[in-house]
């Protein structure tokens, strides 16, 4: 077993499985490319930030299919060779253009087994990338999950790691159904989302939460590159004798719900960290669900620690403002746990 | 897995209720799996084939061919090798059928208390009537809520087993099941891809006359200061925000006295002064605060500024105005106006009070000038009575009462109603209904010697007359100079719903009716 | 300045100046047009300067029993000029408040001689610089002035009017006083109390007429015994003025006749409404008498024009006229739950001493109106305030509807009486019944337990008597 970058994991994780099933195909743009790549210089980049490097020499054209920026026809040509028999990996590079593939994804594909009365499936992944932080602005920034999440008949995975991104990644293609691959554009090489990743073939079931950390006051639900935040902070917070449970729900749809009003009963607090948006994102309907079936195990009221209702900022300090913080975190976990605002300030003062 | 399961009739179909034994399928010993066929059973519709639900070894055939069972009943039972016959046995025994399968008051027929018999009751066969006595145990309740009680028990059936590391639990269900000492292999799974939950764990051991160790009340966490700590959503100026940092001042306690509504530096030091903190600098002395005034003071808008603000400009963008004007001449109506006030005392009649007559008699005759355009249903509302807004300069704004069916009162009393109407209007005793609709207005600046002005339309009113001051101006009159009273008015008309030939119409006949007065008495 | 407003109003008086500030806080463009002095008779000559003036008149009555109290006081000097001051003094004061107040109200103070011009018109002469003012309602409180008796008519010098009764430069060895009404009876009981030789004389057979007769019968008995010399039923049918007394020539209903000769007279026959001069006539304006006729809401008929206080008649009280300045305003501005003046309800107080105050119908009013009564009655010598105080001369009288348990008059004559006839007042206004004021608790030691005990009287069953 070696450690790996998210990046490398699921590079893997497409080789293992195009090796296994040739039905698997890639769709997307750039992705022999990258870099403007032009012809006799395919797969030097490997896509714009190098995730399908290796796969076109390996698994050729035929199945490693380059577009043009297209989302609107490529997405459609996915979907139709999803219901026709094979099991297309298409990549929409950056989440925030999803509206341009708003009838292939959320009408056509998420609805086509039930249209057909179960006798045609859907077995399409789409990886796109999601995320603030990289200065990309607002319109390269979003992590629209939760738009996704609100569509029935479409699952959505958020690996924060490199092993449950191929564990993940390998459910997710031969998934009958399909499947929203959320890749957050930070975590490719963050240092804390390398882990051992074997080399076999292995899956991860979907709905089914990772415990990040263990911990008795105090439940934080984090996603993606939120879970490395909340992790830091759960370590902090456990110098100050209080123990923190962070739990990465891995998929928002279908969601471990169990998992989270279960440590919620033993906590009896709940602080959601979530990258999604401001209003009517993923971190409300977690602080709903905890609401109506976890109400009387509650301490404390819920605390959500979300962006600012406002698009991505564009400049690097104003970014990493809008970008929830572990002192807000902090700040939140402090709170469930009745502390007042000149307690919370020395608190953090203090760490 | 659990260790002994049972085979029970099954429920096929809404209105089944009972099914009889026709065949057994397999014998005794034998492995059966999931979807095999074990069984013939007829119902009162069809014979089919009764599929195996678990798998296993069929250790006992409870039913036999001939006996008619009720839904869920048990007919046989399935268990591993190493199931003694006892265990099996008590298994029988103990074995209540589930009433949320089976659909029937089976509890109550196994007690015979009901006083009419139901139809076809046969309840009865020697192998489901068996465990009669055990139907009273407490485990044969449908168990609402987990017992929970303040020593835990668990039954030491649920203890023994092999290792259950690598059964699918949830994290919190496993550290239940190692507080109380149960093995997982025990309990089944219910959640997503058969993991056990918590939930399951507590069923295992209350299923099993088990109890859970008592959970006490939830202590809630007290409200707090209601100024959060985390102040970075508070907007605040830079130097603001630096200084509260040093000071230690929380922003949310700042008055919020910047431009945009951001808390300045000044803001800070006031906050920080009032929590007993170092005096602020000192004021800025007279003269430098003169020099500095600002030259144009900022008045906040008051609530019925903006609404005027918004509904006007509103009407001026989204409605096409076009404008008619008109002179009339007053000398007849000052003349008639002039008899009418000298001819009783309890009367004043305005020049205003006598347009607000003639409009009114003029839109009963032109009723396509009487009108609401409700733009939303794309419907034009025709008024039947003239409900003529009159606009009422008040403190910071102006407001519209209305001269409700203006059309079928008399030149006092509309005279008599907009005196008190104003009045009212200026000392803020109008009930809303006094000035909210109105099929029409009407704007008089002639007191201040306007000679004529454009007035806009009070949607979704779709017209407005602009009523200008009277004043002596030569006329040719018959090809002669002379001098006549005169004023201009104009109307300001919404065309998507009034058109222009409807419009000079309609003055026409306002002119008409104030130049010869007497017509709206005829 | 603008000349055109909501509401103009003419006259400074309680009444017309409370108007103003009624409308300018309705929100309401005011104006206030007053020729001479703000606040009007009431505070500039009438109510607050002779309350200045008899106090002088009971702190010399205070004096003169000292002894009761122990205090040897041995020779006194009074300064009349001083007491005059400080009357004067006083309503100096109050007029500069109402000045205040009209500025703080934000009331357009126009001086001058206001004349209705028309309908909603006013034209206002300031020594001969003539303004015309709109406005659509128009306020008349022109108030009222001393009535003039044929051949007895006021000189400011030997026959008098309350204007120079209140500022005399020396006191007169002799007084006559024509009318018993509260002016009369006031000045009556002042100058006798200065030391004064005062006569009264009234034309009906009670003075106070309009109090109850019992109040009457004891104020007379008591004044007779200070030396006051009253005549009622009796007439002034002339006086001869001389060069420093007047001779009056009385005359009984009775057919005897009388002559008096005295220093000054002062003339308190009654008042007449201010209605001359103001262009009533042209505009057709109503009027009953010497007063404008008014409804219930103060309108008169003309559009516009309204009237209230003395000008629209009796009774002719301040806190009568400042309560029909509010009603008028408040029903003019559409004003919800506005309730018309109830002029039986408006009560009476008259200075001097023992104090008279009264509410509502007196014994013989509510017989002749045929309503069946009880009356209850309480001396003052059985209270133990007023016997601790030195002053128990006096009674409480309470008229009740038998049948309905109505308080229909209260009567009061004594120490502080003023000031406690607006329990009554409340009483009424609440339309309280007897036993409603049998159950309240009124505290010891207070005069007011004679009120109590007056309506335990009238119900048979009074404590203390």
């Amino acid at each position: 077993m070696a450690e790996m970058a998210m990046r490398d994991a699921i590079n893997s994780a497409l080789a293992q499985e195009m090796d296994r099933d040739e039905r698997v195909i890639m769709i997307g743009t750039d992705i022999s490319g990258g870099h403007a790549g032009s012809s006799g210089q395919e797969d030097v980049a490997g896509g714009v930030l190098g995730i399908t490097k290796g796969l076109l020499p390996r698994f050729g054209a035929g199945r490693v299919i380059d577009t043009p920026i297209a989302e609107m026809g490529y997405m459609g040509m996915a979907v139709g060779a999803a219901a026709t028999g094979l099991r297309p990996v298409a990549e929409l590079m950056f989440i925030d253009f999803i509206g341009c593939c708003g009838d292939m994804l959320l009408n056509q594909a998420a609805k086509i087994r039930f249209m057909f009365g179960g006798k045609s499936t859907c077995p399409l992944v789409v990886r796109t990338m999601i995320g603030a932080g990289a200065n990309a602005a607002a319109q390269h920034s979003q992590s629209l999950y939760h738009w996704v999440t609100a569509v029935p008949g479409l699952k959505v995975v958020v690996p924060s790691n490199a092993y449950d991104a191929k564990g993940l990644l390998a459910t997710a293609i031969r998934d009958d159904d399909p499947v929203i691959f959320c890749e957050h554009k930070a975590l490719y090489d963050f240092p804390s989302a390398k882990t051992e990743v074997p080399e076999g073939d292995y899956t991860i079931p979907f709905g089914e939460a990772n415990f990040v950390t263990e911990g008795s006051d105090v439940t934080v639900v984090a996603l993606g590159l939120m879970t490395h935040i909340a992790a830091g902070v759960a370590a902090a917070m456990a110098e100050k004798g209080i123990s923190v449970e962070v739990i990465d729900p891995r998929t928002t749809s279908p969601l471990d719900e169990e998992s989270i009003l279960e440590s919620v009963q033993s906590t009896g607090r709940l602080v959601i960290l979530d990258e999604s948006a401001a209003r009517c994102g993923f971190g409300h309907d977690v602080a709903a669900l905890v609401a109506q079936r976890g109400f009387h195990a509650l301490k404390a009221p819920i605390k959500l620690v979300t962006p600012p209702h406002c698009p991505t900022p564009f400049s690097p300090p104003l970014e990493q403002a809008w970008i929830p913080s572990g002192e807000r975190v902090a700040t939140a976990i402090l709170e469930t746990m009745g502390l007042d605002g000149a307690a919370i300030s020395a608190a953090l003062a203090a760490a | 897995m659990a260790r002994i399961q049972a085979i029970t009739v099954p429920k096929w179909g809404l209105t089944m209720t009972e099914g009889t034994v026709s065949e057994w399928l397999v014998d005794e010993g034998d492995t059966i799996n999931i979807g095999d066929p074990i069984m013939d059973m007829e119902t009162s519709k069809i014979v089919n084939v009764v599929e195996s639900i678990v798998a296993g070894t069929l250790r006992r055939k409870v039913a036999q061919p001939g006996d008619v069972l009720p839904v869920a009943a048990l007919m046989g039972v399935v268990a591993e090798a190493d199931v003694t016959d006892a265990e099996i046995d008590e298994f029988i025994d103990t074995f209540v059928i589930d009433e949320s399968v089976s659909g029937a008051p089976t509890g109550a027929a196994a007690e015979g208390a009901a006083p009419a018999a139901p139809p076809e009751p046969t309840p009865a066969t020697a192998a489901v009537h068996e465990p009669a006595p055990t139907a009273a145990t407490p485990a044969a309740a449908p168990a609402p809520a987990p017992a929970r009680t303040g020593t835990p028990s668990v039954p030491e059936a649920l203890k023994s087993g092999d290792d259950d590391s690598a059964v699918h639990a949830t994290v919190h269900a496993r550290k239940l099941a190692a507080t109380l000492g149960v093995n997982l292999n025990n309990v089944s799974g219910t959640g997503r891809n058969g993991r056990v939950s918590v939930a399951d764990v507590e069923e295992a051991v209350t299923g099993a006359g088990g109890s859970l160790p008592a959970r006490g009340p939830v202590e809630r966490v007290p409200e707090v200061d209601a100024v959060p700590a985390d102040d970075s959503g508070v907007a605040a100026t830079s130097v603001a925000r630096r200084l509260a940092k040093s000071l230690g001042v929380n922003l949310h306690s700042c008055r919020a006295t910047g431009r945009h509504g951001k808390v300045c530096k000044y803001d800070v030091e006031a906050a920080h002064a009032l929590q007993g903190g170092a005096p602020a600098p000192a004021a800025p002395t007279p003269e430098l605060a003169a020099e500095t005034a600002p030259e144009v003071e900022a008045v906040p808008m008051s609530g019925m500024r903006r609404t005027i603000a918004g509904r006007l400009q509103a009407s001026k963008q989204t409605i096409p105005h076009y404008r008619v004007s008109m002179d009339i001449k007053l000398d007849a109506l000052l003349a008639l106006r002039k008899q009418v006030n000298d001819g009783d005392p309890g009367v004043n009649v305005s020049v205003n009070d006598c347009v607000v007559k003639a409009v009114a008699m003029a839109l009963v005759k032109m009723p396509e000038v009487n009108v609401q355009f409700d733009e939303a249903s794309q419907t034009i509302r025709r008024f039947r009575d003239a409900d003529i807004s009159v606009a009422v300069a008040i403190d910071d704004g102006l407001i519209t009462p209305i001269v409700k069916a203006a059309n079928s009162k008399t030149l006092t009393e509309i005279s008599a109603e907009v005196r008190e109407l104003a009045t009212r209007a200026k000392a803020g005793t109008l009930k809303a209904e006094e000035f909210q609709g109105g099929s029409f207005s009407i704007s008089n600046l002639g007191m201040f010697g306007v000679r004529q002005f454009d007035a806009i339309i009070n949607p979704p009113q779709a017209a407005i007359l602009a009523v200008a001051g009277g004043e002596q101006r030569p006329v040719v009159e018959n090809g002669e100079l002379t001098v006549a009273t005169a004023m201009t008015v104009s109307l300001s008309s919404d065309h998507r719903v009034i058109d222009g030939a409807v419009a000079a119409q309609f003055l026409q006949v306002v002119k008409r009716f104030m130049e010869t007065p007497s017509l709206m008495l005829a | 300045m603008s000349t055109s407003f909501d509401v103009i109003v003419v006259g400074g008086g309680p009444g017309g100046y409370v108007a103003a500030i009624r409308a300018a806080q309705l929100g309401l463009s005011t104006a206030l047009v007053e020729k001479q002095h703000l606040g009007g008779i009431c505070l500039n000559w009438g109510c607050i300067p002779t309350k200045a003036l008899l106090k002088g008149a009971e702190v010399a009555h205070t004096l003169a029993h000292a002894a009761d109290f122990g205090f040897t006081t041995g020779d006194i000097s009074f300064d009349l000029k001083r007491l005059v001051k400080h009357s004067r003094d006083v309503s100096g004061r109050l007029a500069g408040g109402v000045g205040y107040l009209m500025k703080k109200n934000g009331i357009t103070v126009v001086d001058g001689v206001a004349r209705l011009a028309g309908k909603g018109r006013l034209s206002v002469d300031n020594d001969g610089r003539t303004v015309e003012y709109r406005a659509d309602h128009i306020i008349l409180a022109t108030g009222a002035r001393p009535r003039a008796l044929p051949g007895i008519e006021p000189d400011g010098d030997r026959v008098w009017t309350y204007f120079e009764a209140m500022v005399p430069d020396a006191l007169p060895q002799s007084l006559l006083v024509i009318g018993s009404g509260a002016i009369g009876v006031e000045f009556s009981s002042l100058y006798n109390d200065l030391g004064v030789e005062v006569t009264l004389v009234e034309v009906l057979d009670q003075i106070m007429p309009v109090e109850d007769a019992e109040v009457s019968a004891f104020v007379r008995q008591l004044f007779e015994r200070r030396g006051i010399r009253v005549r009622t039923s009796t007439r002034v049918t002339a006086i001869d003025r001389h060069a420093d007394s007047v001779t009056c020539h009385l005359e009984g209903a009775d057919g005897s006749t009388e002559s008096i000769t005295v220093e000054r007279v002062i003339l308190s026959a009654g008042i007449r409404g201010n209605i001359e001069n103001i262009g009533l006539e042209e505009l057709g304006v109503e009027t009953a008498g010497s007063f404008i006729r008014t409804d219930a809401w103060c309108r008169t008929n003309v559009a516009g024009l309204y009237a209230i206080g003395d000008v629209s008649g009796p009774p002719c009280l301040a806190h009568k006229a400042s309560h029909e300045g509010v009603v008028c305003v408040e029903k003019l501005a559409g004003v919800a739950d506005v309730r018309p003046l109830d002029r039986e309800r408006v009560p009476g107080c008259t200075y001097c001493r023992p104090q008279v105050a009264s509410v509502g119908m007196t014994e013989a009013q509510a017989r002749a109106a045929g309503r069946s009564v009880n009356v209850g009655r309480f001396n003052l010598q059985a209270n133990g305030k007023a016997l601790a105080i030195g002053d128990a001369t006096g009674f409480v009288k309470t008229v009740f509807d038998a049948a309905s348990g109505e308080l229909l008059g209260a009567h009061m004559v004594g120490p502080e009486m003023t000031e406690q006839i607006q329990g009554f007042g409340l009483a009424q206004s609440l339309e309280a019944t007897d036993s409603d004021l049998a159950h309240t608790v009124f505290a010891h030691p207070t005069l007011s337990e004679a009120m109590h005990e007056a309506v335990l009287d009238a119900l048979g069953r009074a404590i203390h008597q």
